[in-house]
């Protein structure tokens, strides 16, 4: 079984940077963006329930007032 | 074996960045419909493998959304990437061969286009798959008409309703991921999930 959908975070960034160089080729871009196309989802929770509730609520109080 | 819930969908599909903004807005649509979004990536116990706990999820889940629009080959390998078909297979299976309970199973199967999924899964002839054309909005207007059709509830709100409340969500979430210091392009799904319950939960439809 595959370990996921997806590969490592380094390599997405540095994949990111590859596809943003204008000197970078053809032949690296596409590798390039098949190792950003498989970049994953961080899985790693920061925010609790609460958190996250109170953190819209302070967004919608922010932009009402 | 479970009981599969019918507040329980289970969303298969890509979880790379590029398909990042159309696995959140599957995860918002079936919450903001009032249904609960389950995938591989809910916390689980680090010693359940991915497919034991595939099994358990699909085994608690009445429905499903399987989005095949990123079964592609994979450009460095050249080999294709079968993990949400093979999901997809495992939901049919529990469907067909499971209990009483697993044959109220109903799925909704995604591409982009119509009919390429005869190119690579030919079996799935017949079956009706629903186009999105790579949107993420209107993915969320498919999600919400087949949940109003197959759960029957009339208290999901119309399609207008939950793409307003998606499009206002969408637009702040880089503000709140950023006032509570996290990185706007690199959300965790529990994250992701739980301020779209916030918010879902803040910000009533308006029709």
């Amino acid at each position: 079984m595959a370990k996921d959908k997806g590969t490592g975070e380094r390599a997405g960034k540095a994949a990111s940077k590859t596809l943003r160089d204008g000197r970078t080729g053809r032949d690296s871009k596409s590798a390039a963006a098949s190792a950003l196309s498989q970049k994953p989802m961080s899985k790693r929770a920061n925010l609790s329930s609460r958190e996250a509730d109170r953190a819209v609520g302070r967004y919608l109080s922010k932009k009402a007032g | 074996m479970a009981v599969a819930t019918a507040r329980n969908v289970f969303i298969n599909c890509a979880f790379d960045e590029e398909f990042a903004p159309g696995f959140h807005a599957l995860v918002f649509a079936v919450i903001a419909c009032g249904f609960n979004a389950r995938c591989a990536r809910e916390m689980s116990d680090a010693t359940e493998t991915r497919i034991e706990k595939l099994y358990r999820i699909i085994d608690q889940s009445r429905f499903s959304i399987h989005d095949l629009s990123r079964t592609e080959l994979d450009p460095e390998h050249g080999l294709p990437r079968f993990n949400m078909p093979l999901e997809l297979g495992i939901f049919l299976g529990a469907k067909r061969f499971g209990d009483e309970d697993n044959r109220q199973k109903r799925s909704l199967v995604l591409d982009i286009t119509p009919y390429r999924f005869q190119k690579f899964i030919s079996d799935l002839a017949g079956m009706d798959i629903t186009d999105h054309g790579g949107d993420p909005r209107r993915m969320v207007g498919r999600v919400r008409d087949w949940l109003v059709t197959v759960s029957r509830r009339r208290s999901i709100p119309s399609t207008a309703a939950i793409l307003e409340r998606y499009d206002s969500f969408m637009a702040a979430l880089p503000s709140i991921l950023a006032d509570e210091g996290l990185d706007p392009h690199n959300v965790a799904y529990a994250d992701f999930e739980r301020l779209v319950l916030a918010w879902v939960k803040r910000v009533p439809p308006r029709r």
